[in-house]
């Protein structure tokens, strides 16, 4: 199937449609947050703390008078970077080391395959928490560490996907024609097991939004006064019985974004598999 | 006699958990520069093995190269490192497989493919790469080569990708190539075009060529010498004509009758074949191989194998029909 039919696919799904919607005006609204809003994120206004939302201040103001909408949209950029970096740090690793694992099997195999094995013993988030307290709570941190500890998903996809190419005769075909195994792997397999990685990589920035807001809920990943929607949902619910919507617009952006991200990511996978006709 | 490749008693052996499959035992030949050379028999009796052990494209393990020596040019080529069989293969032999359908990628268009090779052996420009890619396309007859070079290899036929496949084969100008049943999985009337095409490309470009194949009438079409192999030995080695007109060995014989006649059978004889099948290569036989199926055995056959000998010249033959 050429990529041109993959994308009618996802185009005439209402489903991925609307998530590629949602992602994409969160993706627009960030990068041009510094037009769309008047007010900077972290300047304070201490006349107009706690204001509900009105016309100028569309999502209402926190408790030192900053303005919520402004601050979601700045930190929608944290929030999305810290998605888009981890994801492809974690993308990167899986790769190759599913694609090296498939490819040659053997002993290679087993030992990558065993270490991915021990990897997901550890119950990723805690395992998050434990390195964050050591290292310092910075956005760079918050990416290396979720990268390091989500690849093992996307390598096991990737040596299965080996594991079928590597038997097929334009493998041979190619080695019979002088390609080292590196070219073959990176040049030649890779692209063929593109279209699952791209699902995993789609459902992996879901996964890597919520917890960046997690760890940021808790204190410990993007540090204040840097927005995070995580971050604004923790100040938030100190004055949750009087300011409701300093909590209720950074849960449903997080609600929404992971929403959009699943979406998007599941119709890629309806418009790749070839078994789901068009109707 | 200008010999480019010598294959002495090679044995190539699959080790698997619990036995050994002796998938070539013992065999020698050579080919000469310029010379097609036939090597025919049944599935299973070692062909393809032989062709893969040649370029070293055999996984190691299970498969090993037990004894024996394949000498390339003066070099043995079971002694020199991987890396430079690498460098070797594609560029000074190349391999043409059975299955057109499956031996492109299906993710590059045809050109892509067709450049990789010359990206992997040389460092010349994408001019010049772009030039040789439409020189190579128009010599094995893919008209208008400028636009079959953005396609897909689903976009073609199957006669058409097994051209590209000897235009991958040939780009380099490698001095030998193995064409392992390459016309097998192609319907006749295509099978005939490629089968020209080969014939004609051996002859422009001298290449020495190793034709593999079990249909006795496609090698006789290109093919001056020939080897006939039975369970992994060769049992009989002459030239073409001689082959046809005076076949030594009973399984030759064989071979040559089951291939269907042109003329209207009058008496609607069924067509002969050679009961039986090929031994299992990891349990064969103590004496010769070909024992059980064989319509003139003798009881020396049954405990003892034949010695490869010339019976007549340049015809030798591994039977002990012909033994004093």
């Amino acid at each position: 199937m050429s990529y041109k039919e993959i994308l009618l696919r996802l185009l005439k799904n209402k489903m991925a449609l609307s998530g590629g919607v949602i992602v994409l005006i969160i993706i627009l609204l960030s990068l041009f947050a510094k037009y769309i809003s008047p007010y900077s994120p972290v300047s304070i206004n201490p006349l107009q703390i706690l204001i509900g939302p009105s016309k100028e201040h569309l999502f209402g103001t926190d408790s030192i008078g900053r303005d919520v909408f402004t601050r979601m949209i700045y930190g929608a950029r944290i929030s999305l970077l810290v998605g888009f970096i981890a994801v492809g740090i974690s993308t990167l690793i899986g790769t190759v080391l599913g694609a090296i694992s498939g490819y040659y099997g053997g002993m290679i195999d087993s030992s990558i395959m065993r270490f991915v094995d021990i990897m997901l013993c550890f119950p990723s988030f805690f395992l998050i928490l434990a390195v964050i307290a050591f290292l310092e709570p910075s956005i760079v941190n918050i990416m290396l560490v979720i990268g390091f500890t989500s690849w093992m998903g996307v390598a096991r996809l990737v040596r299965a996907e080996f594991l079928r190419l590597r038997k097929l005769e334009f493998v041979m075909a190619m080695k019979s024609l002088g390609a080292g195994n590196m070219r073959i792997i990176f040049k030649h397999l890779l692209p063929n097991a593109l279209a699952p990685v791209l699902v995993t990589a789609t459902l992996g920035i879901a996964g890597a939004v919520l917890t960046e807001s997690a760890l940021s809920f808790l204190g410990l990943g993007v540090q204040p006064p840097t927005p995070s929607w995580g971050n604004i949902l923790a100040e938030g619910k100190d004055n949750i019985e009087i300011a409701w919507w300093l909590s209720l617009y950074p849960g449903l952006a997080i609600l929404i974004t992971v929403l959009g991200y699943n979406l998007l990511g599941e119709g890629i996978r309806d418009a790749i598999d070839p078994r789901l006709k068009d109707e | 006699m200008n010999k480019l490749l010598q294959i002495e008693n090679l044995h190539t052996y699959f080790y698997t958990k619990d036995k050994i499959i002796k998938a070539v035992e013992g065999i020698s030949f050579h080919v000469n520069k310029g010379e097609a050379l036939g090597v025919v028999g049944e599935s299973g009796c070692g062909k393809s093995v032989t062709g893969m052990s040649i370029m070293q494209l055999l996984q190691t393990p299970p498969a090993k190269y037990v004894k024996g020596k394949i000498v390339f040019k003066g070099r043995d080529l079971l002694d020199v490192s991987s890396e430079e069989i690498r460098k070797l293969r594609g560029k000074d032999i190349s391999i043409i497989f059975q299955e057109p359908m499956s031996a492109l990628n299906p993710v590059f268009t045809v050109g892509f493919q067709l450049e990789e090779v010359l990206k992997v052996h040389t460092d010349i420009d994408k001019k010049e790469r772009f030039k040789k890619v439409y020189q190579i396309m128009e010599k094995v007859g893919l008209p208008d080569p400028q636009k079959r070079f953005n396609e897909y290899p689903h976009q073609l036929s199957g006669g058409m990708r097994q051209r590209i496949m000897i235009a991958m084969a040939l780009l380099m100008k490698p001095e030998l190539v193995i064409a392992d049943e390459p016309t097998t999985a192609l319907d006749v009337t295509i099978q005939k075009q490629v089968l020209d095409l080969m014939k004609e490309l051996q002859k422009e470009m001298q290449l020495s060529l190793i034709f593999i194949s079990h249909d006795l009438g496609v090698v006789k079409e290109i093919a001056q010498r020939i080897i006939v192999m039975y369970s992994g030995e060769i049992v009989e080695e002459s030239t073409i004509e001689d082959i046809f007109k005076n076949p030594l060995h009973p399984y030759t014989r064989g071979l040559i009758d089951s291939i269907p006649p042109i003329e209207y059978n009058k008496k609607k004889e069924p067509l002969k074949s050679i009961p039986g099948k090929v031994p299992d290569p990891s349990n064969k036989p103590v004496g010769c191989p070909f024992y059980p199926r064989c319509e003139k055995r003798m009881d020396i056959c049954e405990n003892k194998r034949p010695d490869f000998f010339e019976k007549e010249p340049n015809h030798f033959v591994k039977c002990f029909l012909y033994e004093k």
